[in-house]
């Protein structure tokens, strides 16, 4: 039997997407013990969709995704913590095929797994297509361990905040794999086809490449 | 002494993020995943490349050391070797400032290499969304 597990979807302004999510929690062939959605001060209708599709809403101010899953990982009490961004779906088998990972190496501290995108019909995604998700809707993670890390720091950007906390995951000696299969879907949304990276999330990825030099610095200076 | 053309430079590509902390830039390539530490004088070198000075008018600027000349002439060939900076067309500008600033600076043209990030930053999963959507949306900005 799989040990048990709590799902944490960080949620803002996501009421079009949030039900899909949660459907595809409750699709898996391991079910979840508990769906805790943390509304991130939305102003549409995420916390009623959220609430409609059968998962426990807490509320707090505006504060960012990372700060959002914080609040989730602090609520839960299974031995495993997963997490979904509130546009992405699962596959039905995500969890199975990621608890008979961690069964075969004891020492896995998580496991992650591929991701393929979709922009409207996620049966149309190409699971051939599938790239590493180090990833938020992706992450399988030992409760204690993600505890053990601290708080999920939000960069002002609201982008890269997963990048720097499982930098901090690593640099603790713990070990995360990588499935190479694909076990989620990343929403593509329609109208930005010619998508570019802004100078808001590049400051995002640099805070986490700086927050990582000056942990380095610290641990050299020792 | 190495030989410094009259040349300038620009950000190598989209790819290509800097920001300033501190007097230290951090630098990211995004394709690669590396991030490079690029501080003391090699951080007023790249903030005036950057800005368009060309290498000469830094190499001049320098303290007269023809050690320093070859350091500087290094310091950006390793930039441009690493895909941070490119050459360029663009007619160099001036910046009275820079000799001061290079003065100020620690002498050490400091450049790391990192890359224990590089599956993380390749990997990471920026969502394609519309401005007015969800995440990454910035409320109140």
């Amino acid at each position: 039997m799989a040990p048990g597990y709590s799902v944490v979807i960080p949620a803002y302004n996501a009421e079009a997407t949030i039900a899909a999510a949660i459907r595809s929690i409750l699709e898996q062939t391991v079910p979840a013990e508990a769906i805790i959605v943390v509304d991130d001060g939305s102003t549409d209708g995420t916390v009623a969709a959220a609430t409609a599709a059968g998962a426990t809403v807490l509320q707090q101010a505006n504060a960012g995704p990372g700060a959002a899953t914080t609040r989730g990982l602090a609520a839960i009490q299974s031995e495993f913590l997963a997490t979904l961004d509130a546009d992405d779906l699962w596959l039905p088998h995500k969890l199975e095929r990621q608890f008979v990972a961690l069964a075969a190496d004891l020492n896995l501290a998580g496991v992650f797994a591929q991701m393929a995108s979709f922009r409207d019909d996620p049966t149309t995604a190409d699971l051939a297509s599938g790239r590493d998700g180090w990833s938020r809707s992706t992450m399988l993670i030992r409760t204690d361990i993600a505890r053990q890390t601290g708080a999920l720091i939000d960069p002002p950007s609201k982008i890269g905040d997963m990048i720097d906390w499982l930098a901090r995951v690593r640099e603790a000696g713990h070990a995360l794999l990588m499935l190479p299969e694909v076990l989620a879907l990343r929403r593509i949304r329609p109208g930005s086809l010619t998508y570019q990276r802004s100078a808001a999330d590049n400051a995002g990825y640099l805070a986490a490449a700086r927050a990582a030099l000056l942990r380095r610095r610290a641990r050299d200076s020792q | 002494m190495a030989h410094l053309p009259t040349e300038t430079f620009a950000i190598a590509s989209p790819e290509i993020a800097a920001e300033d902390f501190d007097g230290e830039f951090v630098v990211l390539n995004m394709e690669t995943g590396k991030y490079f530490s690029v501080a003391k004088a090699a951080a007023v070198v790249w903030r005036g490349l950057v800005a368009g000075l060309s290498l000469e008018t830094l190499a001049a600027a320098l303290p007269a050391d023809a050690a320093r000349y070859a350091e500087i002439a290094t310091l950006v060939e390793f930039l441009v070797t690493n895909g941070l900076l490119i050459a360029s067309d663009a007619p160099p500008v001036t910046d009275a400032g820079i000799a001061a600033d290079l003065a100020a600076a620690e002498p050490q043209f400091t450049v790391e290499v990192f890359d224990d990030l590089a599956d993380l930053f390749i990997a990471d999963p920026i969502h394609d969304v519309e401005a007015t959507a969800g995440w990454p949306h910035r409320p109140g900005q």
